[in-house]
């Protein structure tokens, strides 16, 4: 502020222009984010469909342990004294620019005291730590258009390192020059977590589920698909509630593995249902439905005995069953600015039966109506196979967390059952969103 | 090859450490240029991380045949002036004059405000206003090439000019008086 300045354009210009101001800490780690999810010249790329293969088949036995230890790494904050442009000052016996400005000083390292004697020292700067201690600056003299481009990694607990720097003029030219950093506490060490390339995911899912009917392995007088299809409405409640695992393979591929439970229940329309013969040789009604069929004994003894052909009204019935799911897919990740991701995912899900039962309620030979509940649906396989395909998209709220969404279509590859009455292949439209953290 | 090509050079390699290094060399100078086109010294920080990003991402269109540091302070004020190009067009169009040689400022006045007070009235003015003065008086953009920069006419340009000129000389001649009577 020395300047004879008579022109509000000089004063803000002669005191501004060639200033600095050392920024938040946390801007950098913002920046180092987005780094993240940029692409890398990683070059040899030959070989990385194998190793996806690889990493495939290992993965689900490397999930399970990778959530156990978390992606911890002991750092040494500020291994390197960064020293910002245009701040150092370079002593010159005979300067090429000798109108002297001040400039600010700040330089980067904990609780450093940095001297530079550098060719002829000028001066002495002393700087506190950036991040633990108040940021102390103090102004020296420099000359115009002079920047130093150096960093000094020093990793030991030394008191004094020096190191040769070089010192670039205007022109970027380089000059010789040493710079002394003299350190009251050179080693400090933090834990930090970054992401790693494992997540979990914790979803709840919605579901729409339809089923696809085939010709199965039913007697002549068992109903056709067409009429089970007409009397069975999935209910309006089904969900699915999990968590995903995922590994991140590189910028835009992920494998994702997992575990979910899902709740599929279907009603069941008032329907004839007749007296069969059952394994055991007793005649009891046969109840038959898209995963299978079942027998209800009447539990109540009646006058007359039930005869093979006898038939009775079913009237309200529900038949519940739950999954656990393991999927395994491949995901595409396709990030579009700093926070939103999008992705788009294909693979497969085991999912095996944890609850099966039919609870229907139909009319006795005595005239009353007697609700039965039956655990075992024959026909019904313990375990079958989807596909899945489905978009999604993450919002990140930090570096570990993030909102997810992804709507997915699974189908069936495998009939849910066999040897029943029908075929069925279910399709379910899932809704799922949830939490993502980073680990 | 020099040490700030071979940082670039690293850095487009997607060496962290070279890019923290890269970053730690110009950011400090950057966040004085961002805070200058910033309302606030958020706002600064945001262009700032938003620039550094841009620079990451388009190091490879470097060509090494310039200033590295006029090349990134391009993107630091583009990204600036894309924050807040809705707000450029808010302008108060006036008929002043280019009063470019009107403008004394006491010196003993000047020689009382710091640093900081000189960024806040900057940082004081009307978008409008602190875009047209950063660009003409630090980047020195002509009136024609401002007014094509900010999609305004070139009389508009000049009135924001006159306009930012009036209100920095009224703040600072007030600030000055406050020193004065303080100082008695």
């Amino acid at each position: 502020m020395k300047n004879n300045l008579k022109k509000i354009d000089r004063l803000f210009h002669d005191n501004l222009d060639h200033l600095a101001d050392q920024p938040p800490a946390h801007i950098w780690k913002g920046i180092e984010n987005a780094l993240d999810d940029m692409p890398v010249n990683t070059g040899d790329q030959t070989g990385s469909g194998k190793r996806y293969l690889l990493l495939a088949a290992l993965f689900l036995a490397t999930a399970t342990a990778g959530i156990l230890f978390r992606n911890q790494q002991l750092v040494s904050i500020s291994p390197i004294v960064a020293v910002n442009e245009p701040v150092i000052p370079i002593a010159s016996p005979a300067p090429l620019h000798p109108e002297q400005t001040n400039r600010t000083v700040s330089i980067i390292t904990p609780a450093a005291q940095v001297s530079l004697p550098v060719v002829d020292a000028l001066t002495e700067v002393a700087m506190a730590d950036h991040t633990a201690l108040p940021v102390s600056e103090e102004t020296i003299p420099v000359y115009e258009n002079r920047s130093i481009a150096a960093t000094i990694p020093f990793t030991s607990p030394v008191s004094t390192v020096s190191a040769p720097v070089s010192v670039l003029d205007i022109n970027e030219h380089l000059l010789p020059a040493t710079l002394i950093v003299t350190t009251s506490n050179t080693q400090k060490t933090v834990q930090t977590r970054r992401p790693g390339r494992f997540s979990i995911t914790a979803f709840f899912a919605p579901d729409i589920t339809t089923r696809n009917l085939a010709k199965g392995g039913g007697s002549s007088q068992d109903e056709e698909e067409a009429e089970i299809a007409r009397t069975e409405k999935n209910s309006a409640f089904d969900y699915t509630i999990g968590a995903r695992i995922e590994y991140s393979l590189n910028k835009h591929f992920s494998v994702q593995t997992g575990i979910s439970f899902s709740r599929n229940a279907i009603e069941i329309s008032p329907k004839t249902i007749f007296a069969r013969y059952d394994v055991d040789g007793t005649v009891k009604y046969r109840f038959n439905l898209s995963s299978g069929y079942t027998f209800f004994k009447p539990q109540k003894a009646s006058a007359v005995p039930l005869a093979v052909g006898d038939s009775t009204q079913s009237l309200a019935s529900t038949s519940l069953l739950h999954y656990v799911n393991i999927p395994l897919a491949l995901r595409y990740n396709y990030a579009v600015g700093r926070r939103l991701n999008l992705s788009a995912q294909a693979g497969i899900t085991a999912r095996f039966i944890t609850k099966q039962s039919i609870a229907a309620v139909y009319a006795t030979a005595n005239g009353n109506d007697e609700k039965n509940t039956s655990n075992q649906i024959t026909g019904l396989k313990t375990s079958y196979f989807n596909g899945v395909v489905g978009l999604g998209a993450d919002y990140s709220l930090n570096a570990h967390l993030a909102i997810t969404v992804f709507p997915s279509f699974n189908f069936a590859t495998t009939s849910i059952n066999i040897n029943a009455p029908v075929k069925a292949y279910p399709n379910t439209l899932s809704f799922a969103a949830g939490l993502r953290i980073k680990l | 090859m020099d040490v700030i090509n071979q940082i670039i050079h690293n850095c487009i390699e997607g060496q962290r450490f070279s890019q923290s290094q890269l970053y730690h060399l110009y950011a400090p100078r950057m966040f004085l240029i961002c805070q200058r086109y910033a309302h606030t010294r958020e706002d600064a920080e945001d262009i700032l991380q938003e620039g550094f990003i841009k620079t990451f991402q388009n190091l490879k269109q470097y060509r090494f045949d310039g200033s590295f540091e006029g090349w990134v302070r391009r993107i630091m004020i583009n990204c600036a002036l894309q924050k807040y190009r809705s707000q450029t067009h808010l302008l108060i169009i006036s008929t002043g004059e280019d009063y470019e040689n009107s403008y004394f400022v006491d010196e003993d006045i000047t020689s009382h405000l710091e640093i900081k007070e000189l960024i806040g009235l900057v940082q004081e003015l009307p978008t409008a206003y602190r875009m047209v003065f950063n660009l003409y008086v630090f980047e020195g953009l002509k009136h024609k090439e401002i007014a094509l920069k900010l999609g305004i006419t070139e009389g508009t340009s000049k009135s924001n000019l006159f306009d930012a000129r009036q209100q920095l000389q009224e703040c600072v001649t007030r600030r000055g008086e406050i020193i004065k009577v303080k100082a008695k």
